[in-house]
């Protein structure tokens, strides 16, 4: 797509990563259960994929290419994502102990969060420049974040709520998601 | 630091192996995975150019952004994958430009639109209205346009501009590779008087003072054939190309394939041209062609 | 007859889908039809088997510092491997599953019963704890592939994803009562919840008598 607005606007909101591809599933099950805690993971993982995505694509197109080595590109990216998210964790222990204290053990799981994989996968599998990328690889994660914001918000309400016993917790947040899911596809066609 | 350094050689260590793994599998595999690739585009290619057997991919320029990838078919024209976004979705087709500059085919590879309003540019009265049609347009979308169906028009007049800058590049034209492959180290083909009382020579061109190229066309089995034939000087057979055939494999495409050419070219004119063992009424009727293309030779000669 | 009741209470009890929610990114996307549930199960126990055996094999001399780095690498070889082998020999289900396969190296589960089991145990019972897993995972993508596949289109078909051949191709609803919805992200967000919500039921039930004969 040579918009580069559309691009965005398609990623985050119309091809909803969390509501149209069901990626980043575990975290918001896990996290959304406290509108800050929402936030502050969703600026993370904003970060970790920008961060993996410049670095996947420069590897992929600068080295794995040239040496003719694509088949390596799975394990390679999954490393740089780990390591990066290593990186993020230490910053954020020196920075900002609050906020690490209060991502606790799913900051590391940020590492599986399919979503960060997917991204650097993408960029590669369609073809994107260097531009397309870096508005892709924000624009993405900018969508899971207000997905997480707004379950986070509902799931306030739903945990005081008077929810049939077996669909207490997570069930019900799924049936909350189908809902969210039904109401995006109104933005089909935005631009 | 003398930990780290062991951990740091032990998952590069790992890593080696793993890597190693993954080699060996991919060499495995990766000769495989080529071939059904080339299976599926020539598939899928032929949707538009039902009889050309190789497609090569030609680099090319779009501004626009919507032309992914150009495909030349043999000397049939050029086949575009385009991709546009439509009202939900992406939308990709395929669509040929013949080298007669009109459209040749359009194919819908990837749609999902709504349906019986995006999902028209399915149908094949979309199909229809866009075949045949010159390459100026205008293109008449289905009546009640829509968002997809404007956006596939966009995609069409993007591959035809792409189609214009490649014909004006100086790519050379389907006539003069021919010719070349019969004389390769001439630089002009001029156009000359002939005499044919057979009617099956259409054309003849001198060779600057390599010698001649005759165009031919005989009725085949199935539908004509056209080709090209090359005498040298010396008065022997320079070449034998087959520009146009739609016969059986097996049977009349023998006339395109090595034996038969093998048996022709280097040949004196005096002949015999043998055909290959098995004649059909198609290697007859070129032969009868090559007999011809000598005599209108000998005409200018 | 024993072993087999409590190998399916397993299937219930420890379900990595519905009980442990792992491995939903997957489930939720793939479910659409049974060949996709099949072709990504029988994937993921191929892949899980394999790497609990490694992981289990080289516990011991693994520094305890980059173990998960080093499963990952087991994982996406292995994952990486069969994607290539997918791609070349069932490309049917390369075309179905599409980026789900390489996905899989970030599917919870596998890395999860490395870190939980495989590094903590031997060889012969990580295999079997794989299997156990894979087989789990699988017969949960096969429940949610067919109700939604039933649902939505009123066939249940199945072909053979090596060669396109078809295996069976029933029509059990008729055309003017299906609910295509269930092709949709919204069909499968609540097709989820039912099923995660029935395995709770039937969970606090077997707890129950459980606790009773206590």
């Amino acid at each position: 797509m040579s918009n580069l607005f559309a691009l965005f606007i398609t990623a985050m909101v119309i091809n909803n990563v969390v509501l149209t591809k069901f990626l980043g599933m575990c975290p918001l099950l896990g996290v959304s259960r406290k509108a800050s805690s929402a936030i502050g993971m969703g600026t993370a993982v904003i970060f970790v994929i920008f961060g993996s995505s410049v670095f996947t694509y420069l590897l992929y197109y600068q080295i794995l290419v040239p040496l003719k080595l694509e088949y390596m590109d799975l394990i390679t990216f999954i490393l740089v994502i780990a390591a990066f998210v290593q990186f993020v964790e230490m910053v954020l222990k020196k920075y900002s102990m609050g906020l690490y204290k209060a991502l606790g053990i799913y900051l590391p799981l940020i590492t599986t969060n399919c979503v960060v994989l997917y991204v650097t996968l993408v960029n590669i599998i369609e073809k994107f420049n260097f531009i397309e990328m870096c508005v892709y690889s924000i624009a993405v994660p900018a969508g899971f974040m207000l997905i997480l914001y707004i379950f986070s918000t509902i799931r306030e309400r739903l945990d005081t709520a008077d929810v049939p016993v077996y669909f207490k917790g997570n069930p019900i947040a799924l049936i909350v998601a189908a809902l969210m899911a039904a109401i995006f596809t109104a933005f089909a066609g935005l631009v | 630091m003398k930990k780290t350094i062991t951990l740091t050689l032990f998952l590069a260590f790992v890593s080696a192996l793993a890597g190693g793994i993954l080699a060996y599998v991919n060499s495995i595999t990766s000769p495989i995975i080529e071939e059904k690739k080339m299976a599926v585009l020539r598939e899928s290619l032929q949707v538009i150019f039902p009889n050309t057997q190789t497609f090569t991919e030609t680099t090319f320029v779009d501004s626009t952004g919507y032309v992914v990838t150009v495909y030349q078919a043999g000397t049939d024209g050029y086949a575009f994958r385009v991709k546009v976004q439509g009202y939900a979705n992406p939308i990709e087709f395929l669509v040929g430009i013949k080298s007669d500059s009109t459209i040749g085919g359009f194919s819908v590879t990837s749609v999902n639109d709504t349906p019986g309003i995006g999902m028209k540019v399915k149908d094949d009265a979309f199909k229809t209205s866009l075949v045949g049609k010159s390459v100026d347009g205008p293109f008449d979308t289905i009546s009640g346009a829509t968002v997809s169906s404007g956006a596939v028009v966009e995609g069409i007049k993007a591959s035809v501009e792409v189609y214009k800058a490649i014909i004006q590049g100086g790519v050379p034209d389907a006539l003069k590779t021919n010719q070349l492959k019969i004389f390769p180290n001439v630089t002009s083909f001029t156009e000359t008087q002939f005499t044919d009382p057979s009617g099956f020579v259409l054309k003849a061109y001198k060779a600057d003072t390599s010698g001649y190229i005759l165009s031919v066309r005989v009725a085949g089995f199935k539908a004509n054939i056209d080709f090209l034939i090359g005498i040298k000087t010396d008065n022997t057979v320079a070449g034998f190309v087959v520009t146009s055939i739609k016969e059986t494999p097996g049977y009349g495409l023998k006339v395109s394939e090595a034996p038969f050419i093998n048996s022709v070219v280097g040949k004196p004119i005096t002949g015999p041209f043998d055909t290959i063992s098995g004649a059909t009424s198609t290697s007859s009727s070129v032969v009868k062609g090559i007999e011809a293309a000598i005599a209108a030779y000998q005409s200018i000669k | 007859m024993k072993s087999l009741m409590k190998f399916s209470l397993n299937l219930l009890k420890e379900n990595p889908v519905f009980g442990l929610y792992l491995g939903i990114c997957s489930t939720l996307a793939i479910t659409t039809n049974l060949n996709n549930a099949f072709g990504m199960g029988v994937s993921v126990i191929i892949i899980l088997t394999i790497s609990n055996i490694i992981i289990s094999a080289i516990r011991k001399v693994t520094p305890d510092e980059i173990r998960i780095p080093v499963y990952i690498v087991v994982i996406a070889t292995l994952v990486k491997s069969v994607e290539l082998l997918i791609r070349a020999y069932a490309p049917a289900i390369d075309a179905a599953l599409g980026v789900f396969i390489p996905l899989i190296v970030v599917n919870c589960i596998i890395l999860g019963r490395a870190e939980a089991f495989a590094s903590k145990n031997g060889i012969v019972a990580s295999a079997l704890d794989g299997l156990n897993m894979g087989l789990a995972y699988t017969v949960s993508l096969a429940a949610m592939s067919l109700i939604r596949e039933l649902l939505a289109t009123g066939f249940i078909s199945l072909s053979n994803p090596f060669n396109d051949q078809i295996i069976f191709n029933i029509h059990i609803i008729p055309s003017d009562y299906i609910i295509p919805l269930f092709k949709e992200p919204i069909g499968a967000f609540l097709t989820f919840a039912f099923l995660a919500a029935g395995v709770g039921y039937i969970r606090a039930k077997e707890e129950a008598k459980l606790a009773e004969v206590k």
